[in-house]
């Protein structure tokens, strides 16, 4: 089964996107990162729209005439600015950091409209305006746990929809820049995946002994994965981990023997250096 | 996550993902898993309408007889009986919910399992999984009590230190350091429990889900599971409880129809009161166990889906070359 709701969409250029729908989690998420903010936003408006009140009232007493009306004046003011600081923010982060308020952004999410194109600010507006009747008795929840595009009440006004933002896959990352109108085909640091000299060596043997032709970009993705994030795996785990994958690429590229005294992780080290080399 | 055709993600799950997976999950599955877990909520509820049965029977016996002596001894020896039916009646709830976890677990591990071969897995181990409930209410149990003992400790300390309740003659300085550490006691015992129960969520999904495993085993390979991810568990059941809360509105709005009409009967004085009260709790209790009904498949699935991607983060399960 899917995990995930896709959405496809071609551009004005009639270029074909596939996006992975933001879901209830990562939205929930930035929902709650988006209100605390907000939260403290409101808080320090409030206490210093207070202090600012007491001392122009304190003020206004010294002087003549009737002030009585100016509290209202002002508590309308405030409620005012409130409702622009609430709708100012996303406004302001979704146009300005394409579709990204700080807890979109967080959680990796990002708002696009209909057609691919990033927000505006009308879309953006219409969002935040309606983003209140959303959640109300939690109608927006409802909208996006049960409809097959995931969009709440504001989204369907506006056109838009919220997908996840794919890092650490460069191939899918492209889709942003091609939006965008940029390039960026960043290679991956082989310092960060910490890549041994002894591995290095091992690659440049490795096309001579082996058939690196049976590896599949798939097979390549598995092993940089491994080397991604093996420093966080349990010890006792990635030992056998690693064996387990070495042992199965060895196979897999016909490889007869491991050249001696070499560790499975040099090994799946040598495999990425090496296939990273072909592909150039 | 990194491509369509692949359906057990390989790269670890954000904490949204991990509920949204979670939510997916049960929705496709949700005709099963609502089935099972009505099994389990009826296990769970067994034991309450045999003692109300029970109880109607001793009166029965009671009258009948013309001795209310002999009504009270057939309850009392009755209610022993159910009391250990209690236990097992809880244990086969245990089992139960998590065949959810199992199941779950194995669609997003890919490995599909026959059912019935799954729910004779989970049945065999009912006593293991009654047995990790004990301990793990007791691990909480334990730390609950330890937390008030020290605020006992620092509330006495704090009325010592402020002259007793009469309040004459006291340290006021002292009181207020001691009462600046009660508050930094709550503080500290709240993020305390927010990481203790965290690393104990999902601590009997290892015995419904591994093959070799015991009730102390599943405990501390949970534990050891999530060491150093405690927070991002945190913040998963923070998302969560958020994503549930919309079903718990609608049942406290329905909890409040039957009190509602109470209060009218009360007004209009049309019924007695004690026969609707006694109603309108009934109707209340059945919402509750409706919407228990309800969110029981998804924290069992959340559990699953957390406990899958721990051990895609730590042992990489997902991370294996594609058959050919």
């Amino acid at each position: 089964m899917r995990f995930f709701n896709r959405i496809s969409l071609s551009t004005p250029e009639s270029v074909e996107l596939e996006f992975t729908l933001a879901g209830i989690g990562n939205r929930a998420l930035a929902l709650i990162i988006d209100y605390n903010i907000l939260a403290i936003i409101l808080l320090v408006f409030w206490g210093a729209w207070l202090l600012f009140f007491f001392g122009l009232m304190s003020y206004l007493e010294q002087l003549e005439g009737d002030y009585s009306q100016v509290p209202y004046w002002l508590l309308g003011i405030a409620l005012l600015a409130s409702f622009v600081i609430y709708n100012g923010y996303f406004v302001y982060f979704e146009v300005v950091r394409q579709g990204q308020s700080p807890g979109k952004r967080i959680a990796k999410i990002r708002v696009i409209r209909d057609d691919g194109r990033p927000v505006g600010i009308s879309q953006s507006v219409i969002r935040s305006l309606l983003r209140a009747i959303d959640d109300l008795f939690f109608i927006g929840t409802l909208f996006i746990l049960f409809g097959k595009q995931e969009k709440r009440i504001g989204d369907w006004a506006a056109g838009t929809l919220v997908i996840q933002e794919e890092t650490g896959n460069p191939s899918r990352d492209r889709r942003f820049s091609i939006l965008q109108g940029k390039s960026s085909d960043t290679p991956d640091n082989n310092n960060a995946l910490g890549i041994s000299k002894e591995a290095a060596i091992l690659a440049e043997q490795l096309p001579e002994i082996a058939d690196l032709s049976q590896l599949l970009p798939d097979d390549f993705a598995v092993i940089r994965e491994y080397l991604r994030r093996r420093r966080q795996m349990a010890h006792i785990a990635r030992t056998e981990k690693s064996m387990q994958l070495a042992h199965q690429l060895q196979t897999l590229i016909h490889l007869e023997m491991i050249p001696q005294g070499t560790s499975s992780d040099h090994f799946l080290e040598a495999v990425y250096l090496a296939y990273q080399r072909q592909e150039r | 996550m990194a491509s369509g055709s692949r359906s057990s993600p390989t790269e670890p799950l954000s904490v949204g993902n991990v509920v949204s997976t979670g939510f997916q999950l049960y929705r496709a599955n949700a005709k099963q898993y609502l089935g099972i877990a009505l099994i389990s909520v009826g296990w769970s509820l067994l034991p309450i309408l045999a003692l109300i049965a029970l109880a109607i029977i001793a009166a029965a016996v009671g009258g009948a007889t013309g001795e209310p002596a002999a009504g009270i001894g057939f309850f009392v020896l009755a209610f022993v009986v159910v009391i250990v039916l209690a236990v097992y009646c809880f244990a086969k709830s245990l089992a139960n919910s998590a065949l959810i976890s199992r199941l779950a677990f194995s669609e997003i591990s890919n490995q599909s399992e026959d059912f019935l071969a799954s729910r004779r897995f989970v049945d065999s181990r009912k006593w293991s999984f009654l047995f990790t409930q004990i301990l793990v209410g007791l691990i909480a149990g334990g730390a609950v009590i330890a937390f008030y003992i020290v605020l006992g400790i620092l509330f006495a300390a704090t009325v010592a230190a402020s002259g007793g309740f009469g309040g004459s003659g006291g340290n006021s300085g002292v009181a207020a350091i001691f009462g600046l550490l009660i508050f930094v006691l709550v503080i500290a015992a709240l993020v305390f429990f927010l990481w203790l129960g965290a690393r104990l969520f999902g601590a009997e999904v290892p015995l419904a889900v591994e093959a070799q495993s015991s009730a102390s085993q599943s405990i501390g390979r949970f534990w050891n599971l999530t060491k150093g991810n405690a927070w991002r568990i945190v913040l998963v059941l923070l998302v969560a409880v958020l994503v549930t809360l919309p079903i718990i509105l609608v049942s406290q709005l329905l909890a409040s129809i039957p009190q509602a009409i109470v209060e009218n009967g009360v007004a209009s004085g049309s019924a007695t009161v004690t026969t609707l009260a006694i109603l309108s709790a009934l109707i209340s209790y059945a919402v509750s166990v409706l919407l228990n009904l309800l969110v029981l498949p998804f924290w069992q699935v959340i559990k699953s889906v957390v406990y899958y991607d721990l051990r895609n983060r730590r042992e990489g399960l997902g991370l294996q070359f594609r058959d050919r």
